[in-house]
C-alpha cells in the first residue's frame, strides 16, 4: 500500500529538482556509455509472494538515450520496469531487493516517497488507458493533482504537442479521449505523462495493440523524446527494439533444480551489438528467433 | 495427374457436404431446446400479465384524487392513501441520507483500499454476504429489540426507516462493488503512474466512473425498500394513520395500507387496495426506469 | 514515417555516391599516372583509393546495421542489397586503378608507332572508364531504370580498345626485353582498366535492379 498523500511543497530528500527534465541536453551528443547514468541498478531482484521473479540485476541506464528490455514472457522484464517508478509497490506481495539509484539515490530508501518518484518517472501501459473524460481532462489529470495549475492550458498544448498529437485533436479537446484510435490513445497516454514534466519516460510495451501505423508513429516519437527526456520500453517485438533503441537489455528465464523459473539480466550492449554480434549466446540464439 | 486429383476433390467435396448435413440433426435438437426456453419464460409472463389485468380491472375505477389526497377512513366514498404516500416518500428520502453513503463508502473501502488478504477483511466480506441473504422479518425483530424498545424509539417511522436502511445495505454494497470492480485496473495505474494518491485516483477517476453503476444499484435497492412489509410490520407500521406522519410519529406505508384494506370485509375497499397497488407499482416503475435509462445513458464499454 | 531509417538510407546512398565520384577521380588519375606518367596524379590515385577504402568499410557497416535494425523490404531491400554489390564493386575499381598507377613506366621509345598506339588506347580506355563510372553513378543518383542499358554500350568501346592493345602487342616484331616488359605492363594495365569498365556496368545494373526488382546482373570474374 502506499504512503499516505503528501501535501504539496514537500520534497523528498535527494530526488533531482524538476529542472532535470529539460536541463541540459549536451549529453545527446556525447557516446551512449558516457551520458549521465540515470538508473544505477545493482542486483537488482523481485519476489511475489516469496516466489523470486527476478534476480541480480546489474544494469545502468544513460540519460538521452532510448534503452529496450527485450525477452522472452515471463522473463521479468515488465517486473524490471515496474521497479523504476515502483509500481511494484502496488502489488502487495512484491519485495524489490538489491538497489535500484536514481540519480544516485536509492529509490527503495528510507525516505522516498513512491508518490514523488511516479511524478519524475512517467510510465505509458500496454494498453492504452485514458481516463473516460475529455483529452483536455486527461492531460490535465496529472497537473491537477500535483497542484501545477498556473498556465493549465499552455501546459496541455506543450503536452500534446510534444505527444505529436495536437494538430489532431486541438479542435476538439472538450470531447471523450475513449472516441480516439488506439494510436491517438495511446499519444494521449505518453502526453499525460508529459504533462507532469517528467525525467524519464517508461513504456511497457507501448504498442502491441496498436496497427502498424500507429506503432511507427509512436516509434518515431520515441526518437523525437529522447532529446529531452529517458526512454525506457519493454517490447516482446525485438524488430521494435531494433529499430528504436540505442541500448538494449536481454533478460532470459533460468529455471532453477526445483522448477522454478526466474528472470535474469542475460546481457545489456548497444542495440547495434545486440543485434549484429552479441556476447552472449542466448543473447544470439533469442535475436535470431532459435529460443523463445 | 488429372485422375487422382479429381477423385481427391470429389472426396472432399462429399466430406464437405456429409459435415454440413450434420448441422440437421443437431438443429433438430436445438429447436426442441429453443421452445423449451421459449414455454418457460412464457409461464412467467402470463403469470404478470395475469396479476396486471386483474389489478387494473378491479383497481382503475377507483383510482381518483380522493384516493391520492385523503386520509384512511372507515368509509370507502371517503378513504384515501395520502398519510402512507408521504410516509414512503419520507422513508425513501432517509434511506438515501443515511443508508446509501454508508453503503457506497463501505463498498470503496473494500474495493479499493482494504488489505484483501486479511482474515478480518474476508470475513467482513461473508458477513455482508450472508446479510443479504437473512429474511427480511428478522430484520424486522431486530429493529423492535434495538431501535423501537433498545433505544426506545417507539414505533415511529425513522426506526422504520432505519431497519428499512439496514437491510438495504448489502445489496446497495455488493452492486456498488461490481460497479467500482468494473472500471478497469488500468485507470488506476494510469493514475497512480501520474504521482496521485490511491485517494486522489479513487476520488477524481474510479468513483466518477462508477456512479452510474452504483446509481443504478442503488435505486434498485431503494425500490425494494419502498416496497416492503415484513420488517414495517414488526416495527410498528401497522396503525391506523390519518394525519400526515414526520420522522418520530406513527406512520404506516403503501404495502401495509394496502394489506389492511385486503383484509376489510366491504368490497370496495378491495377495489382501493387494488387502486393502491397501482400507485406503489406507479412509483417503483418510475424508480426502476430511472435507473434503466441512467445505465443507459453513462453506460460504458471499457 | 519511420523517420530514422529514411534518414540512415539517405546516408548510405550518399555514401555511395560520394564513394563513386572518389572512385572515377581515382580512376581519371590513374590513367594520368600511367601514360603522362605525374607522380602528382600517382599520389592522388593512391590518395582517392584509400579514401574510397574508408567509405567501403562505412558502408559495409551501415548495411550490416540497417538489415539488422531495419529490416527493410521491398524498394528499401533492393536499395540496401544495391548498395552492399555497389559498393564492393566501386571499391574493386578504385583498387584497380590503384594497380594501374603503380604499373607506370615511360615506354622504352623502341616502336615508336606501337608505343603511341597502346598508350593511346589505354588513354582512351581511362577516360572512358572514369566517365563510365561516374555515369553509373548518375544513374545511381537519379534511379534511372535505363543505367545498365546504357553502360553495357560504353563497355563495348572500352572493350574493344583493350583488344586492340592486346593485338598491337602480340603482332609487335621489335624483341627488344626493355619493350617487351613495358609493354607486358602495359598489357596488365589494360587488363585492369577493362576490369574498371565492369565494375561501372556491374554498378549500372544493380541500379536498375533497385529500381525494377529484375535482376540483369550477370556474375563477373574474382577481380
Amino acid at each position: 500500500m502506499d504512503a499516505p498523500p503528501t501535501t504539496t511543497g514537500t520534497q523528498p530528500r535527494g530526488l533531482q529538482p524538476e529542472t532535470m527534465a529539460g536541463a541540459s541536453n549536451e549529453s545527446i551528443e556525447l557516446p551512449m556509455d558516457q551520458r549521465e547514468v540515470v538508473f544505477d541498478c545493482r542486483e537488482l531482484g523481485v519476489r511475489y509472494a516469496g516466489v523470486r521473479a527476478l534476480r541480480d540485476v546489474d544494469l545502468n541506464i544513460h540519460r538521452n538515450t532510448v534503452t529496450a528490455l527485450i525477452g522472452p514472457s515471463g522473463c521479468g522484464k515488465s517486473t524490471f520496469l515496474r521497479c523504476l517508478n515502483r509500481m511494484n509497490d502496488l502489488i502487495p506481495s512484491a519485495v524489490v531487493d538489491g538497489a535500484c539509484l536514481y540519480h544516485d539515490e536509492d529509490l527503495y530508501g528510507p525516505q522516498i516517497d513512491a508518490i514523488e518518484v511516479r511524478k519524475r518517472i512517467g510510465m505509458v501501459f500496454q494498453k492504452p488507458n485514458p481516463f473516460p473524460k475529455s483529452i483536455y481532462d486527461n492531460v490535465a489529470f496529472g497537473p491537477r493533482v500535483l497542484g501545477m495549475k498556473d498556465g493549465l492550458d499552455d501546459r496541455i498544448e506543450q503536452a500534446l504537442r510534444r505527444a505529436a498529437l495536437w494538430d489532431e485533436v486541438k479542435d476538439r479537446l472538450r470531447q471523450g479521449a475513449l472516441g480516439l484510435s488506439g494510436g491517438q490513445q495511446q499519444r494521449l497516454c505518453i502526453a499525460r505523462a508529459l504533462a507532469v514534466e517528467p525525467d524519464v519516460i517508461l513504456m511497457d510495451e507501448p504498442c502491441s495493440a496498436l496497427d502498424p501505423i500507429s506503432t511507427a508513429a509512436i516509434e518515431d516519437l520515441m526518437t523525437d523524446l529522447k532529446s529531452e527526456y529517458t526512454v525506457v520500453i519493454v517490447t516482446h517485438n525485438m524488430q521494435q527494439a531494433a529499430r528504436v533503441a540505442d541500448m538494449t537489455a536481454f533478460f532470459s528465464v533460468d529455471q532453477g533444480e526445483t522448477g522454478t523459473r526466474c528472470g535474469v539480466l542475460i546481457e545489456v550492449d548497444s542495440t547495434e551489438k545486440i543485434f549484429t554480434k552479441p556476447s552472449n549466446e542466448r543473447t544470439e540464439a533469442y535475436v535470431t528467433g532459435r529460443f523463445g | 495427374m488429372n485422375g487422382p486429383t479429381r477423385t481427391a476433390s470429389v472426396h472432399a467435396t462429399r466430406a464437405v457436404e456429409r459435415s454440413l448435413a450434420g448441422r440437421r440433426h443437431r438443429s433438430l435438437a436445438a429447436s426442441v431446446f429453443l421452445v423449451y426456453l421459449l414455454f418457460s419464460t412464457l409461464v412467467g409472463l402470463v403469470a404478470l400479465f395475469v396479476l396486471l389485468f386483474t389489478i387494473l380491472r378491479d383497481g382503475l375505477p377507483y383510482l381518483d384524487p380522493t384516493l391520492l389526497a385523503n386520509a384512511p377512513s372507515a368509509n370507502p366514498a371517503l378513504a384515501g392513501a395520502r398519510p402512507a404516500i408521504i410516509a414512503s416518500v419520507m422513508i425513501a428520502l432517509v434511506l438515501i441520507a443515511t443508508a446509501l453513503p454508508i453503503a457506497i463508502a463501505t463498498a470503496v473501502y473494500l474495493e479499493e483500499f482494504a488489505p484483501k488478504d486479511r482474515w478480518w477483511i474476508r470475513l467482513i466480506e461473508l458477513n455482508i454476504q450472508n446479510l443479504a441473504a437473512i429474511p427480511s422479518i428478522i430484520f424486522g425483530i431486530l429493529g423492535l429489540a434495538f431501535l423501537v424498545r433498545g433505544l426506545g424509539l417507539g414505533p415511529v417511522l425513522l426506526a422504520g426507516a432505519l431497519i428499512l436502511g439496514l437491510q438495504m445495505l448489502p445489496t446497495v454494497i455488493i452492486s456498488a462493488r461490481e460497479a467500482l470492480r468494473a472500471v478497469p485496473d488500468s485507470v488506476r495505474q494510469g493514475g497512480m503512474a501520474l504521482g496521485a494518491t490511491r485517494l486522489q485516483v479513487v476520488w477524481r477517476e474510479v468513483l466518477p466512473a462508477a456512479i452510474p453503476g452504483i446509481a443504478t444499484g442503488s435505486i434498485l435497492g431503494l425500490s425494494r425498500a419502498i416496497g416492503e412489509t415484513a420488517p414495517l410490520l414488526m416495527v410498528g407500521a401497522a396503525t391506523f394513520v390519518s394525519y400526515n406522519p414526520g420522522l418520530l410519529t406513527q406512520y404506516t406505508v403503501l404495502p401495509i395500507l394496502i394489506y389492511q384494506w385486503i383484509k376489510l370485509p366491504q368490497a370496495d375497499f378491495q377495489g382501493l387496495a387494488a387502486a393502491a397497488i397501482i400507485v406503489l407499482l406507479a412509483i417503483l416503475i418510475t424508480m426502476n426506469g430511472f435507473a434503466i435509462w441512467m445505465r443507459n445513458r453513462y453506460e460504458r464499454k471499457w | 514515417m519511420r523517420v530514422g531509417f529514411q534518414d540512415e538510407l539517405d546516408e548510405l546512398c550518399n555514401g555511395i555516391q560520394a564513394e563513386g565520384r572518389l572512385t572515377a577521380i581515382a580512376v581519371s588519375e590513374a590513367t594520368r599516372a600511367l601514360v603522362d606518367w605525374s607522380v602528382q596524379a600517382f599520389d592522388a590515385t593512391l590518395a582517392a583509393e584509400s579514401e574510397v577504402k574508408l567509405h567501403y568499410n562505412e558502408t559495409e557497416v551501415r548495411v550490416e546495421t540497417l538489415l539488422a535494425r531495419q529490416a527493410p523490404v521491398a524498394g528499401d531491400l533492393r536499395t540496401v542489397l544495391a548498395a552492399l554489390h555497389i559498393n564492393r564493386s566501386l571499391e574493386r575499381a578504385a583498387h584497380n586503378a590503384a594497380r594501374v598507377a603503380h604499373l607506370a613506366t615511360p615506354p622504352p621509345r623502341r616502336a615508336l608507332v606501337e608505343e603511341a598506339v597502346i598508350t593511346d588506347a589505354l588513354r582512351a580506355m581511362g577516360d572512358r572508364g572514369a566517365e563510365m563510372v561516374r555515369t553509373a553513378i548518375d544513374t545511381f543518383e537519379r534511379r534511372d531504370a535505363n543505367a545498365a542499358r546504357l553502360l553495357s554500350a560504353l563497355d563495348e568501346l572500352v572493350d574493344r580498345e583493350n583488344e586492340k592493345i592486346a593485338d598491337t602487342i602480340l603482332t609487335m616484331e621489335n624483341n627488344d626485353p626493355e619493350l617487351r616488359k613495358w609493354a607486358a605492363r602495359m598489357l596488365f594495365a589494360g587488363r585492369w582498366l577493362e576490369r574498371v569498365g565492369d565494375h561501372a556496368v556491374n554498378v549500372a545494373e544493380r541500379t536498375t535492379y533497385m529500381v525494377t526488382g529484375e535482376s540483369t546482373a550477370t556474375p563477373s570474374g574474382p577481380t
